[in-house]
C-alpha cells in the first residue's frame, strides 16, 4: 500500500471518527427532510446534500489538502519524503487521498444521500428546466468540481513550497481561499431546482446574452457542436486533469527528478486551443472577419485570445515559480555550451512563457501580413455594453471585454505593434521582478515588485491623469488606444533600462559570490 | 565512494560553498566540523541531492548527483540538522511508514525495524506516540528513519547535539559498528571532540571554504607537546611568566592554571625551570596529547 496515504489514514480515521461522521450527517438529513420548507421532502435533501457536500470539501477538504504540505515544512519532515523512494505520483495520491481522507468520506456520504434522494417520490417534481436524469448526472460534475478544488488547493499550497513560503497556517489559508474562490467562479452554482430562483436567474442571462450556450445548452466549439453537459464534464475533467499534472510535477521537482520541462508549454498551449474553440465561433465582437469565408482569418480572434492567455500565464509564472540565480546560470551554461538537452532541463518557467509570447507575437504578426486591409478591429458601442460580461463566469467573455479595453480603436498593423509594446512591458516587469530577487529574500522581493508594479500600472497613470497630462499615460500602460510606435517605444526603452540594471546586478552578484 | 570537485553554491547573490574539493573513500567516517553557519549543512545537503549547486560536481558511489539525484537518494540516509518526526504517529508506525517509504518490502521492512529498534535502543518505546518521546529518544528515532534501509552512506548532521551522555555512548558505539559493518559517513558537528572515537578523517570548513581534510591519525600525530600546570598558589605573573617563553602558545590561563602548547620536547623542561626561576610555586605539571579539536581549532 502506498506508505503516505497509510500514514494519513493512521492519522485520520479511528473507530469513533468513522461512525461519528455518519452520525452527525443524518442528524442533518433527518432535520432537513422533516422541517417543512416549500419543497418535497426529497429535493430538499438533495439540495442539502450537495451544500454540506461543498461545506465539508471547501472549509475542510481543501484546507486539510493544502496543510498536508505546509504541516511536512512546519515539522522539518519534508527532507525525509524527498529523499524517500516513493514517486511523486505516488505523494501526490497518498497526500490527496490521505490527507483529506476523512472530508472526503464525509462527502462521499453525503453523495450517496443526495443520489438515493433523486429516486425518493416527489424528487423534482414540477420541474421544467431540470430533468430527474440531468440531476442525477449533475452529481458527476459536482463530484469533479469538489476534486478539482482539492486538488487546486493542494497545487497551489505545493506551489508556494516550492518557494519555501507556505509553512503556516495562513498560507493554508490563503491556498484555501484562493481555490475556493477560483472554483466557485468558474461556474454557476445554480444546479438545484429551485424553479422560481432559476428561472429569474435565467432570464438575466439570457437578456445580457451570457452564460448561455456554455452552461446549459450545447455548446460550438471550432463549429464542433457539444451537449452542453458533456462539455461541462469534459471541462471539469481537463481542469482536474491539468491540476493533478500540475502539482504532480511541482512534487516532481521538489523530489528532484530531472526532465524535460513541457508540461507549462503544453499547458498554455492546450488552453489557447480551448478558448480558441470557443472564440473561433463567438467573434461577434469582430463582425468584419465573423463574414469571412476564410478559415485563417476566423482563426485571428484565436491569435488575439492566445496573446491573452499568454500574458496571463506569464504574469502569474512570474510572480508564481521560483527564481533560481543557480538554475539560470546552469541554463546559460547549457545554451552556452549548445547542450541543448541540458538547457531543456534548467530553463526556468518564466523564460518558457516568455517564449510562448513570443511564438503568438510572431502569429500576429503573420496574420496581419497576410491580411493586412481587412484586419479592422471595429467594435460598435453597443458591443461595449458587454462590459457587463466582466460579471460572467465564462472566461472567454472577460477576454473579450479586455480585447474591447486594449484594442479598441486598433487597426492593420496596430495590433500588432500594439502587442509588442505589450511584450516590450512584460519583459520590463519580468526585468523588475528578477532584479528585486536576485537582491533579498524570494517572497519578500516579490510582494515588493507587485507593489512597484502596482505604482507603474495604476499610480503613476492616475496621476498623469489628475494633473491633465493624460496622453502620457500611454507611456506606461500596454495600448494601443493612444496608438503610435512612440509609445511602443519608450515601452522598449524602459524594458532595457531594467534588463541592463538587472544584468550589471546579476555579474556585480556573480563578482561578488566569488 | 563520495567525491566532490569544484563545489560552488550560492544562496541568491551570497556564495555559501567555494571551490570545494574532496574525495571520501569507502568505510570512511568523516567528521565535518566547523562553526556555526561555516556551510557544513549546505555541503552535507549537496552532496544528499537536497540543493543543486551552481558549479561543481557531486559523486556518490560513482554517480553523478546533478545527473541523477533520485539515484542518489537511494544510496544515502541522511538526518537533518531540524530532524522531523510525525508527533502522532506510534513509534513503530513512524519506522514502517520510513521503511515502506525506501520501498522496502514487508519483510525486508520488519527486519530493518527490529534491527533499528535493537540498535538504537527503541524497543521499549515501540507502541509509544512519538510526541511522548524524550528528547534523546526522538533523536535516536530520527537517527533510526535514516539508516532503516542501510544505506551505503550515511550523512548525519549534528546527531549527537541535545543527547544525554549515555545517549552519545550508545550513538557512539552505534557509529562504529556502522563503520565495521562498511558504510561510508560523514557527520557534522561543530564539537569535534564528539567525533574523534570514530572518525577516521577530520575535515574543517570555514567560511564555505575546506580549511583541512586529513586522516584522523595524521591530525593526532601532531607532536606538538600540550602542557597543564597548576600552581599552589594565585599569581598574576603565570600568563607573563609563560609568554616570555620563546614559541609557547597559551591555550588557556588564569591565575592559578594553564594549559600552554610549545614548540618543542626540550622546551617543557626550560618552562619549568622558568616558572621555578619566577618564584611561583607549581603545584602540578602535566604533558599530555592533544586531542583533534585542539590540533584544530586550539
Amino acid at each position: 500500500m502506498n506508505p503516505e496515504l497509510l500514514r494519513n489514514l493512521r492519522l485520520e480515521f479511528s473507530l469513533q471518527r468513522v461512525i461519528a461522521m455518519p452520525a452527525i450527517l443524518a442528524v442533518i438529513f433527518a432535520s432537513v427532510w422533516f422541517v417543512d420548507a416549500g419543497q418535497s421532502p426529497a429535493t430538499r435533501l438533495y439540495i442539502a446534500a450537495l451544500i454540506v457536500l461543498y461545506g465539508i470539501l471547501f472549509l475542510w477538504g481543501v484546507r486539510k489538502a493544502a496543510g498536508s504540505l505546509a504541516g511536512e515544512l512546519a515539522n522539518d519532515t519534508w527532507d525525509a519524503q524527498r529523499l524517500s523512494a516513493m514517486s511523486a505520483g505516488e505523494l501526490l495520491l497518498g497526500k490527496l487521498l490521505g490527507s483529506a481522507s476523512y472530508p472526503l468520506y464525509g462527502a462521499f456520504l453525503c453523495l450517496a444521500v443526495a443520489l438515493a434522494a433523486s429516486f425518493f417520490d416527489g424528487f423534482n417534481q414540477g420541474s421544467i428546466f431540470w430533468s430527474t436524469q440531468e440531476l442525477r448526472l449533475e452529481l458527476l460534475i459536482h463530484t469533479m468540481r469538489a476534486a478539482f478544488t482539492i486538488v487546486l488547493g493542494f497545487f497551489i499550497a505545493a506551489a508556494l513550497m516550492n518557494r519555501r513560503l507556505g509553512r503556516t497556517g495562513v498560507s493554508v489559508t490563503l491556498c484555501q481561499v484562493l481555490a475556493v474562490l477560483l472554483v466557485i467562479n468558474l461556474q454557476e452554482f445554480n444546479i438545484f431546482p429551485d424553479q422560481e430562483s432559476l428561472k429569474a436567474q435565467r432570464d438575466v442571462e439570457e437578456s445580457l446574452g451570457l452564460l448561455g450556450p456554455l452552461i446549459r445548452g450545447d455548446t460550438s466549439w471550432y463549429g464542433l457542436v457539444i451537449p452542453g453537459f458533456w462539455f461541462r464534464a469534459l471541462t471539469m475533467s481537463l481542469l482536474l486533469f491539468w491540476s493533478l499534472l500540475g502539482a504532480r510535477n511541482l512534487l516532481r521537482d521538489e523530489l528532484q527528478f530531472r526532465g524535460v520541462r513541457w508540461t507549462l508549454a503544453a499547458f498554455m498551449v492546450f488552453w489557447i486551443v480551448y478558448f480558441g474553440g470557443l472564440a473561433f465561433h463567438d467573434f461577434a465582437w469582430l463582425s468584419d472577419i465573423a463574414e469571412s469565408p476564410s478559415l485563417l482569418r476566423k482563426l485571428y480572434p484565436v491569435t488575439l485570445l492566445a496573446w491573452f492567455i499568454t500574458m496571463f500565464v506569464s504574469y502569474v509564472v512570474m510572480f508564481l515559480a521560483p527564481k533560481s540565480m543557480g538554475q539560470v546560470q546552469r541554463f546559460i551554461a547549457g545554451v552556452g555550451a549548445l547542450d541543448l538537452r541540458a538547457a531543456a532541463l534548467d530553463i526556468p518557467a518564466w523564460l518558457v512563457a516568455l517564449k510562448i509570447g513570443f511564438l503568438v507575437l510572431l502569429a500576429q504578426c503573420l496574420m496581419v501580413a497576410v491580411f493586412p486591409p481587412s484586419l479592422v478591429v471595429s467594435p460598435s458601442l453597443g458591443q461595449l455594453g458587454e462590459g457587463l460580461a466582466l460579471l460572467s463566469n465564462t472566461p472567454i467573455e472577460m477576454f473579450k471585454v479586455m480585447g474591447l479595453a486594449v484594442f479598441g480603436n486598433g487597426a492593420d498593423w496596430s495590433v500588432p505593434l500594439g502587442l509588442l509594446g505589450f511584450y516590450g512591458m512584460l519583459i520590463r516587469d519580468l526585468s523588475l521582478v528578477l532584479l528585486l530577487n536576485l537582491s533579498g529574500g524570494s517572497g519578500r522581493a516579490d510582494l515588493t515588485a507587485l507593489l512597484y508594479l502596482m505604482v507603474l500600472y495604476l499610480g503613476l497613470p492616475a496621476l498623469l491623469y489628475v494633473l491633465d497630462l493624460g496622453w502620457h499615460a500611454a507611456y506606461l500602460l500596454p495600448s494601443v488606444r493612444f496608438g503610435d510606435g512612440d509609445a511602443v517605444a519608450v515601452h522598449w526603452l524602459q524594458a532595457a533600462a531594467l534588463l541592463a540594471l538587472l544584468i550589471w546586478r546579476w555579474r556585480r552578484g556573480s563578482g561578488s559570490a566569488n | 565512494m563520495i567525491r566532490v570537485e569544484s563545489l560552488d553554491f550560492d544562496y541568491g547573490v551570497v556564495r555559501a560553498l567555494h571551490d570545494v574539493s574532496f574525495e571520501v573513500d569507502e568505510g570512511s567516517v568523516v567528521a565535518l566540523v566547523g562553526p556555526n553557519g561555516s556551510g557544513k549543512t549546505t555541503l552535507m545537503r549537496s552532496i544528499a541531492g537536497l540543493h543543486t549547486p551552481a558549479h561543481g560536481h557531486i559523486f556518490v558511489g560513482g554517480v553523478n548527483v546533478a545527473e541523477n539525484p533520485r539515484e542518489v537518494h537511494r544510496q544515502i540516509g541522511f538526518l537533518p540538522d531540524f530532524y522531523g518526526l510525525y508527533d502522532d504517529l506510534l513509534v513503530r508506525h513512524s519506522l514502517e511508514f520510513h521503511a515502506g517509504a525506501k520501498k522496502l518490502s514487508a519483510e525486508q521492512g520488519a527486519e530493518a525495524i527490529d534491527w533499528a529498534v535493537d540498535s538504537l535502543g527503541l524497543a521499549f518505546q515501540s507502541d509509544q506516540r512519538v510526541a511522548e518521546l524524550s528528547r534523546g529518544n526522538r533523536q535516536r528515532l530520527a537517527i533510526a528513519q535514516a539508516i532503516l534501509h542501510r544505506p551505503p552512506v550515511a550523512l548525519l548532521d549534528e546527531p549527537a547535539s541535545g543527547l544525554d551522555p549515555d545517549a552519545r555512548r550508545q550513538l557512539s558505539s552505534l557509529i562504529q559498528s556502522l563503520r565495521d559493518s562498511g558504510m561510508t559517513l560523514m557527520i557534522s558537528s561543530h564539537i569535534l571532540r564528539e567525533l574523534e572515537d570514530y572518525a577516521t578523517h577530520v575535515m574543517v570548513i570555514r567560511d564555505g571554504r575546506m580549511a583541512s581534510f586529513d586522516a584522523i591519525d595524521q591530525a593526532k600525530g601532531d607532536t606538538r607537546p600540550l602542557v597543564e600546570l597548576e600552581l599552589a598558589a594565585p599569581s598574576e605573573r603565570l600568563a607573563e611568566v609563560i609568554s616570555a617563553q620563546e614559541g609557547a602558545r597559551i591555550v588557556s590561563v588564569d591565575d592559578s592554571s594553564a594549559v600552554v602548547e610549545l614548540p618543542a620536547q626540550e622546551n617543557v623542561s626550560a618552562l619549568l625551570d622558568a616558572l621555578v626561576a619566577a618564584g611561583l610555586r607549581v603545584e602540578r605539571f602535566a604533558q599530555r596529547s592533544r586531542s583533534v579539536e585542539e590540533v584544530y581549532f586550539g
